[in-house]
């Protein structure tokens, strides 16, 4: 185990390497001069000049790239060009937005996916799997813009239930007031949730399906219990890593996925915030966010392979 | 009393996989089921068990013991799987739970149908385990870690812990090489002799089906074609569908007898 974490932790130093290396080059190797595209294309070539000396883009790649690099050993990601603020804050505000967005969804997803897709694999009546197939594939096909509409006209206008209108979206002063911004999170949260909760839902499904035709549920029927229960302890426990894999990779996902929910709902999240970065040229906080994005993509990839092994007994001694 | 199978017809969706068969075993009998691949024996297993997919639909008669279980619910099914019955699986490389140790998986059926302690349950499992030759020492063992030959022992005891009256083996030695294959049946059935119990043994191997039954059924396409004495079947066959087993049965062991240098590679020698 200790050379297999050591081995897959060196795995994800050199990942994240290439992942720098790639995007500091792809910014740079793409057509067009870096300092002309964010000084705008109309720009007079004094303020394209002394932009290029301020971001030191004309200094050697290596050197830029070194530069780069040991700011971000520092926890120096550059500043932005618009506000002048450091990336670090501006991204830290944003995760504090996307990040209990994307828990809350997921939770919503996950407490109406796995139940669901264990229902659609225990049905017995015909009639009762093809609901639950429908449920899948409408939950599923819904788009996100759509269902947030939807509950929008539902719940902000219709009735009033919930504050919260695209106009108000979340508040300004952040988390300043706790109980109006977890408020604020509700409806998109839930529109994130049932459209990921469908593709929990299948993929739940799928993974018990896959441990049932193993045979390990017969044989935990054969023993004594009822095929629930062998469902839901045995199937479920033995589907686990399965899942664990798809909820790690969705969680990853849909930290740019929730993008046009942050927008529906005026949320100024990391997706959306990215997108006003690109809008705005401001390449150089695109780049450090885009490392950040990608490394935290890897701690999940390392994440969800560290727990397979903590739970599959058959990996682990094995290559020892 | 044992098992009567009567007019057994299965169908999975629109699909007809058994066409009404009858076949008996009596208490303390070994009856044999042996059919070409695909004629619906592991369906008639599953039918008994109560484990056809949620999508077979099921008539006829399967009477245990005097007890109807055609159209039983599945929690009084599950009352009586690993209890009145115990079942042998095919692949136990698959069947074992791999998270579950040889001791919690034998133990299985014991926890789920008896108020035992923890100790008592582990002296039964530690008896049984040496009943069926499993070394005390792979008590904590994962089914991962085992050979094939020892999987099976796990599955036979895991069967037979809480002494089943009627036993099913769903061609328990398939998945096994020739010289563990022998040895698996011969243990499968003293065992089950011993216990006084009767056993369904599931095969499409008739050279198999000689060491383990004197009487048996021949099934093909979801039909009964024959039945008689193992012996009397193997020297005169009456069906082509039977004679077709029969002299598959033949190549084999003369094939295996031809290389029976090669044979040395047991689980012993693992
Ligand atoms: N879950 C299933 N769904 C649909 N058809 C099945 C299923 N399981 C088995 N069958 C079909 O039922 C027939 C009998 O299968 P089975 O009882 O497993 O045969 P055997 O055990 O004799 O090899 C085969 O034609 C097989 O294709
Ligand atoms: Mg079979």
């Amino acid at each position: 185990m200790i050379k297999y974490l050591a081995r897959r932790c060196a795995l994800f130093a050199l990942a994240l390497f290439v992942v720098s290396v790639v995007v500091f080059l792809a910014l740079r190797v793409l057509p067009g001069d870096l300092a002309t595209i964010m000084a705008g294309l109309n720009s007079p070539p004094e303020r394209v000049a002394a932009l290029r000396a301020e971001l030191g883009l004309d200094r050697p790649l290596a050197a830029q790239y070194g530069d780069w690099i040991a700011g971000l050993m520092r926890g120096d990601f550059g500043t932005t060009m618009l506000t002048g603020q450091p990336v670090a804050s501006v991204v830290g505000a944003r995760v504090q937005i996307t990040f209990p967005l994307i828990m809350l969804g997921l939770l919503i997803a996950l407490a109406l996916g796995v139940p669901l897709g264990c229902a659609s694999v225990m049905a017995r009546s015909a009639r009762a799997r093809g609901l639950y197939q429908a449920v899948a594939i409408v939950g599923g096909a819904v788009p996100a813009l759509w269902a947030g509409l939807v509950l929008i006209l539902l719940f902000g206008r219709g009735s009033g239930l919930l504050p919260i209108l695209p106009a108000s979206g979340f508040p300004q002063d952040g988390w300043g007031d706790p109980a109006q911004a977890a408020l604020a999170l509700v409806l998109p949260a839930v529109t994130v949730g049932v459209i990921v909760g469908a593709s929990i839902m299948r993929y739940t499904r799928s993974a018990l399906q896959s441990v049932a035709s193993t045979g390990a549920i017969e044989m935990a029927m054969a023993c004594g219990m009822t095929r629930r229960r062998a469902l839901t302890h045995v199937g479920l426990r033995l589907a686990m890593p399965q899942l664990v894999s798809v909820v790690g990779l969705t969680f990853a996902e849909m930290i740019t996925g929730v993008m046009v929910i942050e927008n529906l709902f005026a949320l100024p999240g990391i997706g959306s915030g990215l997108v006003d970065d690109l809008t705005h040229r401001d390449l150089i906080a695109v780049q450090s966010e885009l490392f950040m994005l990608a490394a935290f993509f890897l701690v999940i990839g390392l994440l969800v392979d560290l727990t397979h092994r903590a739970l599959d007994p058959r990996l682990g001694e094995d290559d020892e | 009393m044992g098992i009567v199978v009567d007019d057994l017809q299965v169908a999975i969706g629109s699909r007809p996989i058994l066409h009404g068969v009858h076949l008996e075993v009596r208490d303390g009998q070994r009856v044999g089921l042996v059919g070409p691949s695909g004629s619906g024996k592991s369906m008639i297993s599953r039918a008994i068990m109560g484990l056809l997919p949620p999508t077979a639909g099921c008539t006829g008669s399967i009477e245990l013991n005097g007890r109807q279980l055609v159209g039983l619910p599945d929690a009084e099914m599950a009352a009586l799987r690993g209890a009145a019955v115990g079942m042998v699986f095919q692949n136990p490389g698959t069947a074992l739970n791999p998270l579950l140790t040889v001791g919690r998986q034998i133990a299985l059926p014991l926890e789920l149908h008896y108020e035992l302690t923890a100790d008592e349950r582990e002296g039964r499992v530690r008896a049984m385990m040496r009943k069926v030759g499993l070394p005390d020492e792979l008590y904590g063992r994962r089914p991962h870690e085992l050979s094939g030959g020892q999987q099976q022992r796990v599955g036979i005891a895991t069967a037979l812990i809480t002494s089943p009256r009627l036993i099913i083996a769903d061609e328990p030695t398939t998945a096994l090489d020739s010289m563990t294959q022998r040895q698996i049946v011969d243990l499968l059935v003293s065992l089950v002799d011993e216990a006084g119990a009767a056993l369904l043994f599931i095969t499409h191997d008739f050279s198999v089906l000689a060491r383990a039954t004197r009487y048996c059924y021949v099934l093909d396409a979801g039909r009964i074609v024959e039945r008689g004495r193992t012996e009397a079947l193997l020297e005169a066959p009456h069906t082509p569908q039977a004679r077709t087993l029969v002299e598959a049965a033949r190549r084999l062991t003369l094939h295996v007898d031809g290389t029976g240098a090669q044979e040395t590679e047991t689980e012993e020698g693992r």
